[in-house]
């Protein structure tokens, strides 16, 4: 029974016991006198030290990846004794796949941290424990079944990453830091009203329990159905916020620009991908009823407009943008679009819950990887950010060139990369939901976002730098490689043989009634 | 005879040409001696393959030759896998690259030469199945018919020369440019072959990205334009055909209960009547693109002009047949219905777009390479017309067209680089009176030019003659067949006027530009890229049947799917909003027809147990 | 009487909220909070959570509204720290309009309330609190102490001196 729930949560416990080891390692570490900033300043005992912590937090969160897939095999419904955690947790198949995406996620972030920050010299190694401190609140995200645990897990995720994002202490990364600080705890207190007007209504915390009550007023046209709507709008606010839906999508740009770019990468994939997991359970277990599925008096039309909006206006907007990194904002944002559009699908298709996982996956590493390709582009003092920064890199570093347009064009969803199995699975889910417009809509959008990751190539591989700019100088970091060839293993991996993998996102649903 | 004598016998001829092909009296290298040989030996085997004769006597006429499974997968993946190889090659020894390159595209020559042995009967050759993610319903399902034949060589015969004249001008990033030909080989091969619709619209936008780097790293003054505009005309094809794609399979799982993206069992699928024309119109707008047709051209002259003259050639004469090609095979075979309703109309747009217009532009143009483009826009016109005419003579002659296209605009490409290379210009103003000082090449140019403008004793001329005829009695076309075939053949007429024009003001009359004075004449390497093209455009010309006899019980099959198509389409009922399922055919065109996944494995694979993959039991169609 | 009683206390409230947005002196602001925070907690002392109540008073009036003032009064002006409070013509109001948006949805919520289920008519007492914490809220009690460890390490992050290397760089 112990065991069960030991080996059960085991990924969430090492990555928790992980981030405390780190801190202490952080802490009462020797610092190293190579790594110091010039000016000798020694602030705390694990000054530059940050790619051993930042190994360490990777390999932390890659065991907690590979107890996902432990547990995935021993099967979570087999480990009886994990009824024990439910409602508080829901430990299905589909948390442990999240949880897997979600420690591969934080663990190529990492990666690239540990040699991002000794690269440009940010004597921060406080990033890894809270990267562990996030994930531990993504996974418990993730596996939330119970409003409560639900908040506090919201919470513990965002904290941590409020105070990467404010890492750097420039002028651009503290504005970066408290825009996302601000309107995520808007974001929060909204979703807070709406659990609390949910419990007003049915009198539970947790989801099953408000799926049911909310069936029984549903069907009598019971006094708290208006309250139930007005619950269901906030909190899908406050998750759109999350996931960074157009319209609740102004701070994305400006945190993910000043972030330093690993953070960037762990807030595009990591918190994202829980933020979609525990959408898909509230909309489907709380709000799963069959009044609240349909198109003429559910969320199912407000999440179509939000998809349709998230991925034509980040798209049309990505196009412009002069700084790659802020493009990759964008194009996450539009990236939320496209997984929206599977979330829509899951009203009518009983494919849609796992198209999303798989889609989830397929971003993850593409994404770090594109974030990792951009840190692998630029050193100390010559950071690349612009599509200026990137021309003709080709010729200077053709690996990293190569391995930028890789991420790239999975993004894009070219074949036979990881990307395009992600939005073929969602497509294909979409239409098994009969949502013609939606993917038309999506397809085309596609086509946009094509554009403009393919003018990275282009200016990667066509353009010649100004005559007399500043070339950004590809750092040598074994960090960073070695997390790009982790995700280009995996892009062309699922991108070639993903079958395992999308049986896998099939059985994984969150178990809706 | 032991059969090692006798091998030594049947290897005597390719021995002979490879000496007179090493032994030719000019001043070259030992390399370039063996290049020819080995080139002169391929051509041999290639003209020997084609004839029947000569291939009943190496087989005696008891049972055509074995069938090798593998030997499509060979033909596809040999070239993807020399480009990962080539990868992997230091970028400082350019020499090992193209040497390597061209080994792989001899190496795939060869094998394609194989496919030569069987003849192309009644139904699919070659074929081989295996599951490729089977929870989708999606295998790597590869086959060839006589019209994917023809595509096939076409390919495997112009991409080496494409390569081996590339590596004459081109310079710098070897290393890319061979990763990006091998690349752009395989996966058109790939599409060529490919019965699954998921395998095909993989290799289709595969083909993408080392197309853009072709034409965006080595291009001219545009390049980075004409290389955006070509990726997203095609993407916006290749997007809604996609969806049309997903929305077929998912038809075919709602009506059989198992979904799958084969060709053979969605060709089964009748859809009601207004997602049937929409799936057909996004299926043909991603073709129609590729073709282009009119007025969706104006991608290639940008993409030509700008390309170097290795792409153009590989653009013209492979790229563009993937339009056509797959109008045949998808939009006649899936949608034969609203094919045939809009076959009328758009044969209209084919001739007065692309044949007449197509001419009238390239007439106006200043620069050869522009007016080579809008020439093949014509040309492509006149293939569209013989697959709109739907007639055998009419799809029989298109596809002997596309053939033709390929070799005579493919030559055309590469005369145009020669003179480029010369002189940096490609003005028509700029020269005059080339054959002064040019002889060869202006023999070779007017040659060419023949073929392009259908000289009868050359190829285009079987070819067009074919599809006007087949227009002429078109049932499709009805009363409208008439009218454009008179036009088509106005078509004709025209592009020998702005040909002949073009060939009168450069070769002939006075050499007015004292920079032409000192041109020198093609060169070793010019010629033997240019030999086999000229002697294929004769071989087509005098002996056409020997292409023809391949194809017709394809084309016949072909045509038979339409007209069924046809049928059960207009059978159903206007307002019906239900989709049918045919029964299946049976018989040798439905193997590896995918059968329900219940009847194999059950069970779904159980997720707790990593070897999961392992039920993908490689299971072949063919026996 | 309740009602009038809740009346004066809303208005105090919101008199008090209107202060801390409104001031242009930071320490003033501070101040309106504090009062915010207290007249909170008599809210909750009418809907019979004494717990709650006390809980904000020493939590928040107590002790975060004292660090705040510490902080106030002890940080130098730096300029980059500080945020604009501009007066923008239009965002005022986008911002008027959302705000109004989000009250017009929450008013309507608590009209179409018809009253809640009275689970509990007793007062919530600190021992049915923590036992609840320390049993059917178990997990996210474990949560909320790693929360409160992030909580921490990142105001280290925050509050530490600047990196030699961003000064150095002057900005992004």
């Amino acid at each position: 029974m112990t065991f069960d729930v030991v080996y059960g949560l085991s990924p969430l416990l090492v990555v928790a016991l992980g981030a405390l080891l780190l801190m202490l390692a952080e802490a009462f570490g020797k610092p190293n006198p190579q790594g110091l900033a010039p000016t000798g300043e020694v602030s705390d005992a694990g000054a530059g030290r940050a790619g051993e912590l930042g190994m360490g937090a990777a390999v932390v969160l890659f065991v907690g990846a590979a107890l996902s897939l432990g547990v995935w095999l021993a099967g979570p419904d087999n480990l009886v004794g994990l009824e024990l955690t439910r409602p508080y947790l829901i430990w299905d198949r589909f948390t442990v796949f999240v949880c897997f995406t979600l420690c591969l996620g934080g663990g190529l972030s990492c990666l690239l941290a540990g040699g991002y920050l000794t690269e440009h010299e940010i004597d921060r190694a406080e990033f890894f424990p809270l990267v562990l401190f996030s994930t531990v609140g993504a996974m418990a995200l993730a596996a939330a079944g119970e409003l409560l645990t639900l908040f506090v897990a919201l919470e513990t995720m965002s904290l941590g990453v409020y105070a990467l994002v404010g890492l750097r202490r420039t002028p651009r990364s503290s504005e970066a830091a408290l825009k996302y600080f601000l309107l995520g705890s808007f974001a929060a207190a909204l979703m807070l009203f709406g659990a609390a007007l949910l419990y007003g209504a049915t009198g539970r915390t947790d989801l099953a329990g408000i799926g049911q009550a909310i069936a029984a007023i549903g069907q009598g046209e019971g006094p708290g159905a208006a309250q139930v709507l007005i619950a269901l709008v906030l909190v899908v606010v406050g998750l759109a916020f999350k996931v960074s839906a157009v319209p609740f999508h102004m701070w994305t740009p400006d945190a993910y620009e000043g972030a330093p770019t690993p953070a960037t990468s762990y807030m595009a994939v990591a918190v994202k991908t829980a933020a979609f997991a525990v959408m898909v359970r509230v909309l489907l277990i709380a709000f799963g009823d069959e009044r609240l599925t349909s198109w003429a008096s559910g969320w199912p039309p407000v999440l179509a407009t939000l998809a349709v909006a998230s991925m034509t206006v980040a798209n049309l907007v990505a196009g412009r943008q002069s700084s790659v990194k802020r493009m990759l904002a964008y194009s996450s944002i539009a990236h939320a679009g496209y997984a929206l559009v599977a979330v829509v699908a899951t009203i009518r298709s009983p494919a849609a819950e796992g198209s999303i996982l798989f889609y989830l996956l397929t971003y993850t590493v593409s994404t770090a990887g594109a974030f990792g390709a951009l840190i692998l582009c630029g050193s100390r003092g010559k950071e690349a950010v612009s599509y200026e920064d990137l021309a003709g890199i080709a010729k200077r570093h053709p690996a990293a060139a190569m391995a930028f347009s890789l991420f790239l064009l999975s993004l894009a969803g070219v074949p036979p990369t990881a990307g395009f199995f992600g939005k073929l699975y969602v497509f294909q889910a979409a239409i098994d939901a009969e949502l013609y417009v939606l993917t038309v809509v999506g397809l085309l959008n596609s086509l946009v976002g094509a554009y403009y990751y393919l003018r990275v190539i282009v200016f990667m591989y066509m353009r010649e730098p100004a005559p007399g700019a500043t070339l950004a100088v590809p750092m040598r970091s074994g960090y960073v490689a070695s997390a790009l060839v982790i995700a280009a293993v995996l892009v062309i991996a699922l991108g070639v043989l993903p079958n395992v993998t999308l049986e896998w996102a099939a059985i994984a649903t969150v178990g809706r009634s | 005879m032991s059969p090692a004598t006798k091998a030594v016998f049947e290897l005597v001829p390719y021995l002979l040409a490879f000496g007179v092909g090493a032994l030719i009296p000019r001043r070259q290298g030992t390399l370039e001696r063996v290049a020819i040989g080995v080139v002169a030996a391929l051509s041999l085997a290639l003209v020997r393959g084609l004839w029947p004769a000569a291939a009943d006597a190496a087989t005696p006429a008891v049972a055509p030759p074995e069938e090798w499974p593998h030997l499509l997968n060979v033909i596809v993946f040999v070239p993807i896998l020399g480009a990962l190889f080539v990868l992997f090659l230091p970028r400082q020894t350019p020499a090992l690259l193209r040497r390597v390159t061209m080994g792989v595209l001899g190496l795939d020559l060869l094998a394609s030469l194989m496919l030569l042995r069987v003849p192309m009967s009644r139904g699919w050759h070659f074929q081989y199945v295996v599951d490729w993610l089977p929870s989708f319903g999606i295998r790597y399902h590869v086959a060839i018919d006589g019209v994917s034949l023809w595509m096939v060589l076409l390919s495997t015969v112009t991409t080496p020369i494409a390569a081996y004249v590339s590596f004459g001008s081109i310079k710098k990033r070897t290393k890319e440019l061979c990763f990006s030909i091998l690349l752009l080989h395989g996966a058109m091969l790939g599409a060529f072959v490919s019965l699954d619709l998921f395998l095909f619209y993989v290799f289709w936008e595969l083909m993408l990205v080392p197309m853009i780097i072709l034409i965006g790293v080595w291009g001219g003054v545009e390049k980075i334009k004409a290389a955006y505009k070509f990726f997203l005309y095609t993407m916006a094809g290749s997007v809604l055909m996609l969806a049309a794609i997903l929305y077929l399979v998912w038809t075919h799982k709602s009506l059989a209960g198992y979904a799958t993206f084969d060709y053979l069992a969605l060709a089964n699928v009748v859809l009601p009547r207004t997602a049937a024309w929409l799936c057909f119109g996004a299926f043909a707008l991603a073709f129609v693109i590729k073709v282009p047709m009119f007025p969706l051209h104006t991608w290639l002259p940008d993409a030509h002009v700008q390309a170097p003259t290795g792409g153009s050639i590989i653009l013209a004469a492979v790229l563009l047949k993937l339009g056509t090609y797959g109008y045949i095979r998808f939009c006649m075979g899936l949608f034969g219905g609203p094919a045939w309703s809009a076959a009328a109309n758009l044969a209209g747009l084919a001739v007065g777009g692309g044949i007449l217009y197509g001419a009238l532009v390239a007439w106006r143009q200043d620069d050869i390479k522009r007016l080579v483009a809008y020439s093949s826009v014509a040309h492509m016109g006149f293939v569209m017309l013989g697959l709109f005419s739907g007639t055998r003579p009419g799809v029989e002659g298109a596809i002997l067209q596309m053939v033709n296209h390929g070799i005579s605009t493919g030559a055309l490409f590469l005369l145009v680089g020669v003179i480029y290379d010369r002189r940096h210009t490609r003005e028509v103003r700029e020269f005059g009176g080339l054959a002064k000082v040019m002889p060869v090449y202006a023999a070779v140019f007017v040659l060419v030019t023949m073929s392009s403008i259908g000289v009868p004793g050359t190829n285009g001329f079987v070819g067009e003659f074919m599809i006007i005829m087949g227009t002429f009695v078109s049932l499709p076309l009805g009363s409208h067949g008439g009218l454009q075939a008179v036009l088509a053949a106005f078509g004709v007429i025209l592009a020998a006027v702005y040909m002949l024009a073009v060939v009168q003001k450069m070769f002939f009359g006075p050499l007015t530009n004292p920079k032409n004075a000192q041109l020198s004449d093609l060169n070793v390497r010019e010629t033997i890229a240019l030999a086999p093209l000229v002697a294929l455009i004769f071989i087509i010309g005098l002996f056409p049947s020997l292409f023809l006899e391949r194809t017709r019980d394809s084309v016949q099959v072909v045509l038979e799917r339409y007209t069924e198509g046809r049928k059960s389409f207009q059978e159903m009922d206007p307002s019906s909003t239900v989709a049918r399922l045919l029964p299946r055919r049976g018989g040798a065109l439905e193997t590896g027809y995918p059968e329900p996944p219940g009847q194999v494995d059950a069970k779904p694979p159980d997720p707790s147990t990593p070897e999961a993959e392992a039920a993908l039991d490689p299971q072949q169609g063919q026996p | 009487m309740e009602q009038i009683g809740f009346g004066i206390i809303s208005a105090c409230l919101l008199g008090a909220a209107l202060g801390v947005v409104t001031g242009k002196n930071l320490v003033h602001s501070v101040l309106w909070l504090a009062v915010t925070l207290v007249t909170t907690a008599a809210l909750y002392v009418f809907l019979n959570a004494t717990f709650l109540a006390g809980i904000q008073v020493i939590l928040y009036t107590g002790g975060v509204i004292t660090l705040m003032l510490f902080g106030v009064m002890l940080t130098r002006r730096d300029e980059r720290v500080m945020v604009e409070n501009e007066q923008n013509g239009r965002r005022l109001w986008i911002a008027a309009l959302a705000a109004l948006g989000l009250f017009a949805l929450l008013a309507a919520a608590t009209f179409k309330t018809p009253g809640l289920p009275r689970t509990q008519a007793e007062p919530t007492t600190t021992d049915a609190i923590g036992r609840a914490f320390l049993t059917e809220h178990l997990l996210a009690f474990e949560v909320l102490s790693l929360l409160l460890l992030a909580a921490m390490v990142g105001a280290i992050v925050l509050a530490r001196r600047h990196d030699a290397g961003a000064d150095a760089r002057g900005g992004l």
